[in-house]
């Protein structure tokens, strides 16, 4: 049998990916949804430890990776349709939902720039934990428009995400937000998607303001930070 | 499903045509989500197969997150370096994020204020 065949194989790469996300889910279904369980952080593991076992490298991997892969432009549409299923429920207040993300956005990207800046972190990290707020499918297309590294700045999202689902609750009942609007609409701004399964599980309307809050972050954040990036840094 | 990959996808292309040809900064995908969200709201409604094909993608959207993650496989010595300004920047950051969107939206809020 050609083992080297076999490993280098664009199917082999496809099923490891898509087991190790179906053995991943289950695993975080099992635990009741626990967010340190996040599937997609486990089936990288998975997946990064195949590579290495099987010695192939990225790009051979890429191979089988990128039927899966392509599929991040057209979801990145079909975040239309969430949007626009909510729209009624952010109409009335408009301005106070839109103003909210224009003010949050840069925040959110910038003051990880300036932090990473200011430690001098090397020029790669600086780059690609600026579109950490936004869902990753977006984050991924804006950080191919300025040039930073896709992984890392998938990283800074998942890390963004887990970090929100684990804390937002309690840190917004600190700062005394109890409105379940108020509460998943923010946590969805700083959270993305990830924060927003977490929302869902405080209500069903938490968890809506939160999707809401994701999608307005997103267009936000695919329009802004590339602009700012691509005219100031 | 198919019928509706195809206008996702065709949404997309037309995107990233405008994108590429004006020279925008603005990504592709979100011009494609942009006009999507306007041909919603024109027609009031979203047709059966775009529903069924956004659906079944977003269902699935963490998976396809993962062959791109995979690429950090080739950033180990960066993190095994820059892990702790990386996690402090980041979740410090969120916080922040966090603070003013919720504080920002009482205050804007007619209805959060009463």
């Amino acid at each position: 049998m050609d083992i080297t065949y076999m490993v280098e194989h664009p199917l082999a790469s496809l099923l490891v990916t898509l087991c190790s996300f179906s053995a991943a889910q289950k695993l975080q279904k099992m635990s009741g949804g626990h967010s340190l369980l996040n599937p997609v952080v486990w089936s990288i593991a998975l997946s990064v430890l195949y590579i290495y076992l099987s010695g192939i490298t990225y790009d051979i991997y890429m191979n089988g990776g990128q039927y899966i892969h392509f599929l991040l432009g057209p979801v990145t549409v079909a975040l239309a349709v969430p949007l626009y299923k909510h729209i009624r429920d952010i109409q009335k207040e408009s301005f106070a939902f839109l103003a909210t993300v224009i003010v949050a956005c840069p925040i959110a990207g910038f003051s990880a720039w300036a932090l990473t800046k200011w430690a001098d972190a090397p020029q790669n990290i600086q780059m690609a934990i600026i579109p950490k707020s936004a869902t990753t499918p977006i984050a991924i297309e804006i950080a191919e428009k300025i040039n930073a590294v896709t992984s890392l700045t998938i990283l800074f999202v998942i890390l963004t995400g887990v970090g929100g689902s684990l804390f937002a609750p309690a840190f917004l009942k600190l700062l005394g937000i109890k409105s379940e609007r108020a509460q998943g609409f923010s946590i969805g701004i700083a959270a993305h998607g990830i924060g927003a399964a977490r929302a869902f599980q405080i209500s069903e309307r938490a968890g809506t303001y939160a999707v809401i809050g994701m999608c307005l972050m997103g267009i936000a954040s695919g329009v802004i930070l590339p602009i700012l990036v691509l005219s100031f840094l | 499903m198919v019928n509706g990959l195809i206008v996702l996808i065709a949404y997309l292309f037309a995107g990233d045509i405008i994108s590429h040809s004006f020279d925008l900064p603005i990504p592709g995908g979100i011009i494609g989500m942009v006009l999507m969200l306007i041909t919603l709201i024109i027609r009031g409604k979203v047709d059966e197969p775009v529903d069924t094909a956004s659906r079944g993608l977003i269902a699935y959207i963490g998976l396809l997150f993962v062959p791109a993650g995979v690429g950090v496989s080739q950033y180990f010595d960066l993190l095994a370096q820059e892990w702790p300004i990386m996690l402090f920047a980041t979740l410090s950051t969120m916080f922040l994020t966090l603070a003013i969107s919720a504080l920002l939206f009482r205050f804007l809020s007619k209805a959060e204020r009463s």
